[in-house]
């Protein structure tokens, strides 16, 4: 049987779609419908909700223009979207420093824009949790872009190394010095070696 | 670690995907499907591709038969795909046996699939069961070709175009006119006041195929895809006879046009030659290099109170 738009997730490997496919181009809705979501999720983080409705439509755009490319042997094809979205999120490297300089120069004690932020203790959790995202954006600002691209594909969009190196097209002893460095330079931006406790502040909210 | 867990958290709280983002990126995607496949296709499935080419010339050919109407032989003056698929409409009107299942029940579905390898080899039959959730709340236990699996109930938000659960089925249109405008806007508010322009149409056809690859649908829904197909530009009737186990019939396919991904043609559903009653489609499936033609048809369906139930 052949698959046809609508198909559920879950019913066959990501690289089975792919190579159906290749005769029934309608085929690769299926892989649009299992990771429309997580790919969207990783644009809007990156980027903010306008620019990720674009980066993902184009995404698998580019993925179904690219489909017979697709090694068929490696049966999840997450690591090659997310791959072709970072492509196309660094095309985008200006408005991703402008977003994190942005998001790293918000003043402190901003008690966010929620009108029922008003009991005291909850206005200084948000406060600190605040100032986390202040520097962690300001610390991911600071990254080279191919650090940045390794650490957060491995944080937001759930890559393991071999993934993230096959997401990239560089090896995966690349991936792990650059994950090393970037993470330790958000650690060291974040207030030193222990990060955690500056966030326990918060947990309450 | 900690500052991984940190990143983790960043807008976790963020909205999801919105419905109309959804369809419109969707739609960008089919779009990206009208254009021609890369070069670097060609050499990739060469096989393929040959046969392809052959079923595309020959529909080209009868269009031109056809077109000139010369006479010579009776044999090439077919019927058109519009008198098949609105005799097939009339026909499954008069036989359709509704079924009216409730939410919590399952749609039981039998279809048969024969499959002969292309340029030769020993055929294969597959017998599978499935049991569909009328309302995708509870797990549902599906078979493809005698691979079977549990597939896990819809998620929050999760959907499918066109849809598959009976409770969405059940909302779309049963006229002939409508029907392809609401499959166009991909789950949105249908605007019946505009109709589908000529790019459009490739998209409808996929939806409306789609649909009719469903072993059953709601009452007046399957006429309906039959007539709004007929209104299809490039479906047309296959040369010659497409006899199916032995039965006299007629094959109705969609051609795209050239250029498109569709060009080539692709399902072919199969219409008794006398009453144009729908029998089965037939279709074709690549695994491990191989070219397969299938024959499918259902063979029973039924409303069940849960999975493993039969009629």
């Amino acid at each position: 049987m052949t698959v046809e738009p609508g198909v559920r997730v879950g019913q066959d490997s990501d690289a089975s779609v792919v190579e159906r496919s290749w005769d029934e181009p309608e085929a690769f809705a299926v892989l649009f419908d299992r990771h429309a979501d997580s790919v969207h999720r990783y644009a809007a983080r990156r980027l903010g909700a306008e620019a990720a409705e674009d980066v993902m439509a184009e995404t698998f755009t580019t993925a179904f223009q690219q489909r017979f490319r697709y090694n068929t042997e490696l049966a999840d094809a997450r690591p090659w979207l997310f791959g072709i979205a970072t492509n196309l999120i660094g095309r985008h490297r200006r408005a991703e420093a402008r977003r994190l300089k942005a998001l790293g120069r918000l003043p402190p004690g901003v008690p966010g824009d929620q009108a029922e932020e008003t009991v005291a203790d909850r206005v200084a959790a948000r406060v600190s949790a605040q100032a986390v995202r202040r520097e962690l954006a300001g610390a991911l600002a600071r990254l080279p872009a191919r650090h940045r691209d390794v650490l957060l594909l491995f944080a937001w969009a759930d890559l393991g190394y071999e993934e993230v190196a096959r997401a990239l097209g560089v090896p995966v002893g690349t991936v792990r010095s650059r994950l090393h460095r970037a993470r330790r330079k958000v650690r060291e931006a974040l207030g030193g070696s222990d990060p955690t406790a500056f966030r326990e502040e918060s947990d309450d909210e | 670690m900690n500052e991984l867990k940190l990143l983790r958290e960043w807008d976790e709280d963020a909205p999801p995907l919105a419905d109309t983002a959804r369809a419109r990126a969707r739609f960008r995607l089919y779009q990206a499907m009208q254009v021609p496949a890369s070069p670097a296709a060609v050499p990739r499935r060469p096989l393929l591709r040959i046969a392809v080419a052959a079923v595309a010339a020959g529909a080209v050919a009868t269009s031109v038969v056809v077109a000139e109407n010369t006479g010579t032989s009776p044999r090439t003056r077919t019927v058109s795909a519009t008198t098949v698929l609105r005799g097939a409409a009339a026909e499954e009107r008069r036989l359709e046996k509704p079924i009216a299942p409730r939410d919590d029940q399952f749609v039981y579905t039998k279809e048969i699939t024969k499959e002969t390898p292309v340029g030769g080899g020993r055929s294969k039959t597959y017998v599978d069961e499935s049991w569909n959730s009328v309302d995708g709340s509870k797990r549902s236990y599906v078979s493809e070709l005698e691979h079977t699996q549990w597939v896990a109930p819809y998620q929050p938000g999760q959907r499918d175009w066109p849809p598959r659960r009976w409770s969405q089925l059940k909302q779309l249109p049963t006229d002939p006119d409508k029907l392809p405008i609401a499959l166009r806007e991909v789950g949105g508010k249908p605007d019946y006041d505009r109709p589908i322009k000529a790019d459009e149409w490739p998209i409808v056809q996929v939806f409306l195929s789609g649909l009719l690859r469903a072993p059953v649908l709601p009452k007046g829904l399957r006429p309906a895809a039959f007539e709004a197909l007929a209104a299809v530009p490039g479906v047309k009737v296959l040369p010659g006879r497409t006899d199916v186990d032995g039965r006299a019939g007629i094959g109705v396919q969609y051609v795209g046009p050239s250029g498109t991904p569709w060009a080539n043609g692709g399902l072919v559903l199969v219409f008794d030659a006398k009453t144009y009653q729908y029998l089965g489609r037939r279709d074709r499936r690549t695994a491990g290099g191989k070219t397969y033609e299938q024959w499918s048809y259902v063979a029973t369906h039924a409303v069940v109170d849960r999975v493993m139930q039969r009629p």
